[in-house]
């Protein structure tokens, strides 16, 4: 008797907040995604009371639209770059702090800090000393004589320069993940290596860099997917004067954003928001194929 | 950025570029203050996120004691779609959400603007595996002595669970403060601009005056900058232990 009335109150228990918690996934998460779907099928104008389906007509229409390749190309070639630099950077920088700072205060703020600080104000600040005439980095370069660059106006500097502050913004988060990781390297293997008579070279080559490769997929997958959801630094630094051109540093979120909300072609930009998801899809697939290779192999 | 919000608009333009003010002047911020729609972007920030952070902490944490804990009807189902929706980034189904805010009209409030934040699907996976650890005759011996499922969870499980906690309210508080793309869509009106939204406002008003720019910029990272020395350990150790996404 008593037994089965505990079942039942814990039954109603886990019902009443499963049941919340479900609809709000319902609502926020699912119907929001399986409407981007339905919505890429319409041509679905905010403006327009008719909304016809058209099929993949938004999809043929991707294929043919100048910005979109513009778009697809610039994010591409800003996450692969962003990625393979930020990595090799925070490698670096781990490896040189393994050793001299236990996690001395003064580094963790330095590298917690770009972390914690939103990308407004840090992209405001960047545009500040990317500024043609009166910014930092002009008067740096000009120390040295070469002569000042307009490094956001310049639509063959402009992304690159994106790209500088991105990597420097993410230096500090993958540092202190491969920190982690080198940590976890038992300090055994490093004895054996030393009895055995290897240089640091050959230490590094053999032991340290196979054992951080789990780590450095993880970071591969995690940035790139990262990099392919960049939005706020190229919004703030292409809007107002003495920003960069639009098209110049038109990457996939941006271009999704004009399309939805300046131009309310909300079917059109749908279309556009699931090829981007189809990207990420096959990143995030791509690592699970790795991961259960080397499970396998290992 | 510091030293630039302190020098007066004649020294900003200066070339070459002083690394310290040369006459230290505070009329920049006495702008930003007393320009009163950023105190109340400030305002506006704490409201969103404050509120949206408690609530998701809240979801993740009575949704990952009851998927750690309790067995019913559905649970791996329901469990794997929640898991499935983190690897699906909001930016690819934020125009359908949008169009549904319209409907219920959302647009332009501060629920709109905080409801994607209620739910973290990490969060849930996170006090899950946090929960699993609990062993199963505390929570028993707690109903023998009568307690019922509700005090269980308010009175053991949350306190069992407080370093966790921490560590997930901090991830979502800092992407509550990061995010921009939404209320960049979902606000109308200045009244309910939160900080970064009013910070790239004033930037792109004041293009050519970095000094203001920079002022505001400071300005609008004081309360997290506060908070992360506050909280400095719990910070540290919360982004390592989520693995944190920057």
């Amino acid at each position: 008797m008593g037994y089965s009335n505990l079942q039942k109150k814990k039954l109603r228990f886990v019902f009443f907040w499963i049941s919340i918690i479900f609809l709000l996934y319902l609502f926020l998460r699912f119907i929001p995604i399986i409407s981007t779907f339905y919505l890429s099928f319409f041509r679905w104008d905010l403006i327009r009371p008719v909304k016809p389906f058209v099929g993949f007509n938004n999809f043929i229409r991707l294929l043919q639209d100048e910005n979109f390749k513009i778009a697809i190309w610039n994010t591409s070639l800003f996450a692969f770059i962003v990625v393979t630099f930020t990595l090799l950077f925070s490698l670096l920088v781990a490896l040189a702090l393994e050793r001299k700072i236990a996690g001395g205060s003064v580094f963790e703020i330095i590298f917690f800090l770009p972390i914690v600080i939103p990308l407004v104000p840090i992209s405001l600040t960047w545009k500040w000393i990317y500024d043609p005439t009166n910014g930092v980095l002009n008067y740096l370069i000009g120390l040295v004589d070469i002569p000042k660059q307009g490094w956001l106006i310049n639509p063959r500097l402009s992304l690159g320069s994106i790209m500088a502050m991105t990597i420097w913004q993410r230096i500090g988060y993958n540092m202190i993940i491969f920190l982690v990781g080198l940590r976890e390297i038992p300090a055994q293997f490093y004895e054996a290596a030393k009895v055995d008579g290897a240089g640091k070279w050959q230490t590094f080559i053999s032991i340290t860099l196979p054992l951080l490769i789990p780590i450095t997929l993880y970071l591969t997958v995690m940035n790139t997917i990262e990099a392919f959801r960049i939005f706020t630094p190229v919004y703030v630094m292409t809007t107002g004067a003495q920003g960069a051109p639009a098209s110049a540093v038109r990457v996939l979120v941006m271009d999704i954003y004009q399309n939805a909300f300046r131009y309310f072609n909300l079917g059109y930009a749908s279309a556009e928001s699931l090829v981007l998801f189809l990207i990420i899809l096959l990143i995030s697939l791509l690592q699970f194929g790795v991961f259960r290779k080397r499970g396998v192999l290992a | 950025m510091i030293s630039t919000s302190l020098k007066t608009e004649g020294e900003v333009l200066l070339y070459p570029p002083t690394f310290f003010p040369r006459v230290i002047t505070l009329t920049n911020y006495i702008q930003i203050a007393s320009e009163a729609s950023f105190p109340r972007y400030l305002l506006n920030s704490i409201l969103i996120v404050v509120a949206s952070t408690s609530i998701a902490v809240f979801t993740s944490c009575i949704g990952g004691y009851i998927f750690a804990k309790f067995r019913f009807p559905g649970k791996n189902l329901i469990f794997i779609l929640i898991l499935a929706t983190t690897m699906i980034p909001f930016q690819t189904y934020m125009v359908p959400f949008y169009l549904m805010m319209k409907n219920l009209q959302l647009i332009d409030t501060y629920l709109g603007i905080m409801l994607p934040l209620f739910v973290t699907s990490f969060g849930i996976f996170f006090i899950r595996q946090n929960s699993i650890s609990i062993p199963d005759e505390l929570i028993d011996a707690a109903r023998i002595d009568g307690g019922t499922e509700w005090s269980i969870f308010l009175n053991l499980i949350l306190r069992l669970l407080t370093a966790p906690i921490s560590a997930i309210a901090i991830f979502t508080f800092m992407f509550g403060w990061k995010f921009f793309i939404w209320p960049l869509i979902m606000t109308n009106s200045p009244k309910k601009f939160v900080l970064e939204l009013g910070l790239t406002t004033l930037a792109n008003r004041n293009a050519m005056d970095y000094g203001l720019q920079m002022t505001g910029a400071v300005f609008s990272i004081i309360p997290i900058l506060l908070t992360f020395f506050i909280l400095r350990k719990k910070f540290v150790s919360g982004i390592t232990m989520t693995g944190m996404k920057g």
